[in-house]
């Protein structure tokens, strides 16, 4: 037997108008899901920050500084534009995502304002998608928001600031600037924190020279970093005992080598088990060392949300709402229709046994089960990709694919068995039933469920999944579950165990597979 | 070569085939008949291994196709009664995809496939779907299928119902042509006639048992000629004076003469001698399907 007949199969099951219209509306919708999590994402996000410094020596003027989205990347083709103190704009740039604008007369138009607003509109080049400038697009995506360029005065007359915090951030700074430094660097310091459980960061730095005789007031200091544990804290949220005395000077730093630039951004690992990043500055002009802390505790996963939002939220749950229909109704083509016409019989006296037909024809089913999910998924990944410049971490992927995959997998080989054993109005009978029971109105059986057993409110995720053991489609929730678990957005669940869900259905296909052989053994293929 | 052997076949309670044996040689043609409901098909497709026998068994080329069904299958071609194919199917789709269970690579199938549609009058309508195919378009398909990888032994449902004269010209052709070649070809029909320029032998099939086994020579010596006689009456001396030449047999207005040993020239005369007026005079042969049911009748 050659392999015509299984890519046969697969092509009729996946190469078929309605699994490809299927498709597309299963694509376009992983497309517009993703965007509606970024809407979502930048709803409680603002989409790009800006973090810059104003240098101002012998009358020269120039604004140094960098545009970023949530996630640490540079966003190109922000309008900046800066606003005096009374709220009129005084200039107005279209900027990199890595800018320095030196305009001639930017001193006389600054002038005495002690602080600058910088005016955020942004208008993004998608280039992923073909360099082209979606207006509309990134209009509606981005909230406009004032971004305020707060400072202090120092040597020269510079200001320095970030524009990343609201209004209210300055204040938190000065204290936790005071609450360990023991001198004011010219070196401020965000941390963006993308996942809690990697420690992955994005630190973003600007730093001026106090010295006014260096040109342009370029920064030349030595940058180290160590971690520190300053609370006791107690579960995910709660917050006991308080701070404990450290000498910074003592803990283990890393070396970050020398900044020279206004603006710098690295890529480091948090200790996840700590919660204070400590940046050591070192200036060998003046050989004085400084410290900064950075408090990460409370900060919010960037990646962790965004992927919650997708992968846990109710869009993606919608999906696999209706991908079981997709193949509810292969197993209908594949089998149950062939099989009640007598069409199978002709086949049967190939050089075949009955096992090989009932074989290839799941083969071709789960082939498309297969594949499916990955276009799906990589669908969502790639839109995500073209929006954010960032794709989901793989180990989400995986996760989301694996649990759609091996659910749908299930469900398919369900059918597959009602149609080795019903005729085929029966197979659909049966299979709608399934699909009512373990789709529609599982919800409704877990609460019923839970309220019969007494476990009230409280209990119902346990007895979700416990149930959800028993569900063929019950993968894609373990898959979800694990997800959130990893990035810390839910609880865990005693009952709840991803790799007995996987087990679970490894068993539903299993079981349905080999009776569903056991019945088409039997079945009459005669029409 | 195919072998049956003492093949029972139930549905339900009802038992559709009572012990069935038979064999086809290869090099030769039988002929498988029985009325309507005598089991023939359902003898054919647990032959071609789509039915599970309830005892007994089929060999193909040796190969047993309970035990053996891969390569007895691929031994054997089959175009069954009334073809049911997935109607969603291009016809040269389809026989690409069924090649490939006997290890055709696609490209070459789809060759071969031509080939065949045009060799059994298809070849106009190798891209169209299967459920727009006629009938006989379609037992045209499954006659292309059967040839796939060139098999020993051919079984054949009731091939020509549905085949046009230029069809039924075309298949007697193919058989004789498959008999030369040394191949076994099964076919069965209602109508003894049918078969009767084709089989070698023809195997009589009555309520699920094989009632006869006869050479299509043993056949044709049964169906004798006669002389279908009417006169202006019919009385004793008339049968005792045909008696002296031949079987007589008295049927509504008319008798026959069995195997006459006298002309009926010289037999107007000798009745008129005798005072018998003959109206109507003529030579007749019973047909295939008298000696069909005379055959059924002694089974009774
Ligand atoms: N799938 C089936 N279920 C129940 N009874 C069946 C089935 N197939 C055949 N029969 C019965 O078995 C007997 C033999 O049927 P079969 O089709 O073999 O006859 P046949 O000789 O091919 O007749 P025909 O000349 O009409 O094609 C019939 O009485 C028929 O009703
Ligand atoms: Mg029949």
């Amino acid at each position: 037997m050659s392999l015509t007949p299984i890519i046969y199969d697969f092509k009729r099951s996946f190469l078929r108008l309605s699994t490809i219209a299927f498709l597309i509306v299963f694509l376009l919708g992983g497309a517009g899901l993703s965007y509606l999590s970024y809407q979502f994402f930048t709803q409680q996000y603002p989409s790009i920050y800006t973090a810059g410094i104003i240098t101002a020596t012998n009358n020269t003027c120039m604004i140094h500084g960098i545009v970023y989205d949530p996630f640490g990347h540079l966003v190109d083709n922000a309008r900046l534009v800066l606003v005096n103190r009374s709220g009129s704009i005084i200039a107005g740039f279209r900027v990199k995502g890595n800018y320095t604008v030196n305009l001639t007369d930017l001193c006389s138009r600054i002038g005495g304002a002690r602080k600058l607003w910088y005016y955020l509109g942004t208008i993004r080049v998608e280039s992923s998608i073909g360099n082209q400038t979606i207006t509309t697009f990134a209009r509606n995506m981005v909230n406009e928001s004032w971004y305020i360029i707060y400072g202090r005065d120092f040597a020269g007359g510079g200001i320095i600031g970030f524009g990343e915090q609201p209004p209210t951030a300055p204040t938190t700074r000065q204290e936790e600037i005071s609450k360990y430094e023991s001198s004011i660097p010219s070196v401020w310091a965000s941390l963006i924190l993308l996942d809690k459980k990697t420690g992955d960061s994005v630190l973003i730095m600007l730093a001026v020279n106090n010295n006014q005789s260096i040109p342009g007031l370029k920064p030349h200091y030595n940058i180290s970093y160590a971690f520190l544990k300053t609370m006791i804290r107690q579960g995910i949220f709660g917050v006991s005992g308080g701070f404990s005395t450290v000498n910074l000077s003592r803990l283990e730093y890393r070396d970050l080598g020398y900044i020279d630039k206004y603006v710098s951004m690295y890529r480091i690992r948090v200790d996840p088990d700590k919660d204070n990043l400590v940046l050591r500055i070192y200036d060998p002009a003046s050989n004085t060392t400084s410290y900064l802390t950075i408090d990460y505790a409370f900060k919010t996963p960037v990646k962790a949300v965004y992927t919650g939002v997708l992968v846990a939220g109710t869009p993606m749950n919608l999906f696999m709402t209706f991908f079981p229909i997709l193949f509810l109704y292969l197993s209908y083509a594949l089998l149950a229709k062939p099989k009640s016409i007598g069409a199978l019989e002709f086949i049967l006296a190939r050089p075949v046994t009955r096992w090989d037909i009932y074989l290839t024809r799941w083969v071709g089913g789960v082939l498309t089960a297969l594949i499916s999910p990955a276009l799906f998924v990589l669908a969502v990944d790639a839109t995500t990709y073209a929006i954010l410049g960032y794709g989901m971490p793989g180990s989400v992927l995986l996760a989301v694919y694996t649990g759609m995959t091996l659910a749908l997998v299930a469900f398919y080989s369900l059918t597959y068995m009602f149609a080795a054993g019903l005729r085929s109005s029966l197979h659909l009978a049966a299979s709608i039933t399934a699909y009512l029971v373990f789709v529609i109105f599982w919800s409704i059986i877990v609460l019923i469920s839970a309220f019969i057993i007494g476990a009230g409110f409280a209990g119902v995720a346990s007895i979700s999944y416990l149930l959800a053991y028993f569900n063929p489609l019950g993968a894609y929730n373990f898959a979800q579950y694990s997800i959130q678990v990893d990035y810390g957005l839910t609880h865990p669940v005693e009952t709840a165990n991803p790799w007995l869900g996987g087990l679970s259905a490894i068993i539903w296909i299993t079981a349905t597979f080999i009776i569903g052989y056991y019945l088409f053994k039997k079945a009459n293929l005669t029409s | 070569m195919i072998v049956i052997e003492n093949v029972d076949k139930y549905f339900g309670k009802f038992k559709a085939l009572d012990n069935v044996s038979f064999e086809v040689r290869n090099g030769e043609i039988v002929g498988y008949v029985g009325l309507n409901g005598a089991g023939k098909t359902t003898t054919i497709r647990i032959a071609v291994g789509v039915l599970y026998p309830d005892k007994g068994d089929v060999l193909i080329n040796g190969y047993s196709i309970t035990r053996e069904k891969r390569k007895a299958s691929y031994h054997v071609g089959w175009v069954p009664e009334l073809p049911i194919f997935e109607p969603d199917a291009k016809a040269l789709d389809y026989f690409v995809y069924l090649a490939g269970y006997y290890g055709i690579p696609a490209g070459e199938a789809r060759r071969m496939g031509r080939e065949l549609f045009e060799k059994v009058g298809i070849g106009e309508a190798a891209d169209k779907k299967l459920k727009q195919y006629s009938q006989g378009m379609k037992k045209r398909f499954a006659l292309a299928v059967s040839m796939i990888n060139n098999p020993d032994n051919f079984l054949f449902d009731e091939v020509l119902n549905g085949l046009d004269p230029e069809g039924i010209a075309f298949f007697r052709k193919l058989a004789l042509e498959f008999k030369r070649e040394g191949r076994a070809v099964l076919f069965s029909s209602h109508i003894l006639s049918e078969v009767e320029n084709l089989a070698d032998r023809v195997v009589f099939i009555h309520k699920g048992r094989i009632i006869a086994v006869h050479t299509m020579e043993e056949i044709k010596s049964m169906a004798k000629p006669a002389l279908r006689i009417k006169t202006d009456r019919v009385d004793e001396g008339l049968v005792k004076i045909l008696g002296e030449y031949g079987e007589v047999r008295v049927k509504d207005d008319a008798v026959y003469l069995i195997n006459p040993s006298i002309d009926s020239s010289s037999l107007i005369e000798k009745l008129s001698q005798k005072g018998y007026r003959v109206e109507e005079i003529n030579r007749v042969r019973p047909s295939l399907e008298e000696v069909f049911f005379k055959i059924i009748g002694e089974q009774k």
